[in-house]
């Protein structure tokens, strides 16, 4: 074999085991990037849904001192609760399906309807007293805020 | 041969601040809209959308007497209400699930007094 064979042969290998050296490096970055896209995207879900817990509160303190007060004394905090809970309701519509893109669990809407439903359950409705403490609606307002804040952090958890 | 579909906005052509139950609570009532709205346009025979953007808000006494209160106390059976009634909301879907979940609620209700009236006579 003449020697122009042995360099074609040599140029080949090189060229070769570079090209393959070059895909792997392209398809790492590739990786790379991927997984730093991925962790962002799951960071700014974690964020949004720590957001959206920190309403829950608020609007439970809401419930609580226009149950607290006869109806007549709260008819402004009603229409601000039920306000407030439509944006809340609105962001977490809006948070359920950015996770359901991200391919994460939905959170489902149950947990929501559960808790709108219990925070005005009683509201426009004439009471000359507060609610007590030990009333279904004011039970079942703890128990749904209970059910929205573990739904919550459950796809906290689930995005992490 | 279709039916027409007559549209009510709940913020248009009722209020945007809808709130309570029953006429005594206000003007504004679920039973008001109900009575006054929702089955004139459903006893027309017209299937009726029922668009719920635009308020400031809902309490679920108002959507439970204005929805439920359809079968409750107009004696509109599921099945017809399923085909001819339907809602849409485009800031909160979640109302549509609530929604359907006091007409079911309101179904069971109803045949659980009618199967004790049965039982009593």
């Amino acid at each position: 074999m003449d020697d122009s064979f042995w360099k074609g042969l040599t140029f080949g290998a090189v060229a070769g085991s570079l090209a393959i050296e070059l895909i792997r490096q392209f398809f790492g970055r590739v990786m790379r990037r991927s997984a730093e896209k991925g962790e962002i995207q799951r960071k700014l879900i974690r964020e949004d849904i720590e957001s959206l817990a920190s309403k829950v509160m608020p609007l439970l303190s809401l419930a609580q001192e226009y149950y607290g007060k006869p109806s007549h004394q709260g008819k402004e905090l009603a229409q601000k609760l039920k306000a407030d809970l439509q944006v809340f309701a609105n962001a977490w519509n809006l948070l359920d399906t950015r996770i359901v893109e991200s391919r994460f669990p939905t959170i489902g809407n149950a947990p929501l309807i559960s808790f709108r439903r219990s925070l005005t359950g009683l509201l426009d409705r004439t009471r000359p007293n507060a609610l007590d403490i030990n009333d279904p609606v004011a039970v079942a307002i703890f128990n749904a805020t209970a059910k929205v804040q573990e739904a919550l952090s459950k796809a906290k958890y689930l995005a992490a | 041969m279709t039916i027409p579909i007559r549209k009510i906005s709940i913020a248009k052509d009722f209020s945007k601040v809808p709130a309570g139950r029953y006429a005594e609570d206000g003007p504004k009532s679920g039973q008001i809209f109900r009575e006054q709205f929702l089955a004139p346009a459903l006893e027309s025979g017209d299937s009726v959308l029922v668009d719920l953007d635009g308020t400031e808000g809902y309490g679920s006494s108002f959507l439970e007497e204005a929805f439920g209160g359809l079968i409750r106390k107009q004696r509109f059976g599921r099945a017809d209400l399923l085909s001819r009634l339907n809602f849409t909301s485009a800031a909160d879907p979640s109302l549509l699930v609530e929604i359907n979940q006091y007409l079911d609620e309101a179904t069971a209700e109803d045949s659980a007094a009618s199967d004790s009236k049965k039982s009593r006579s």
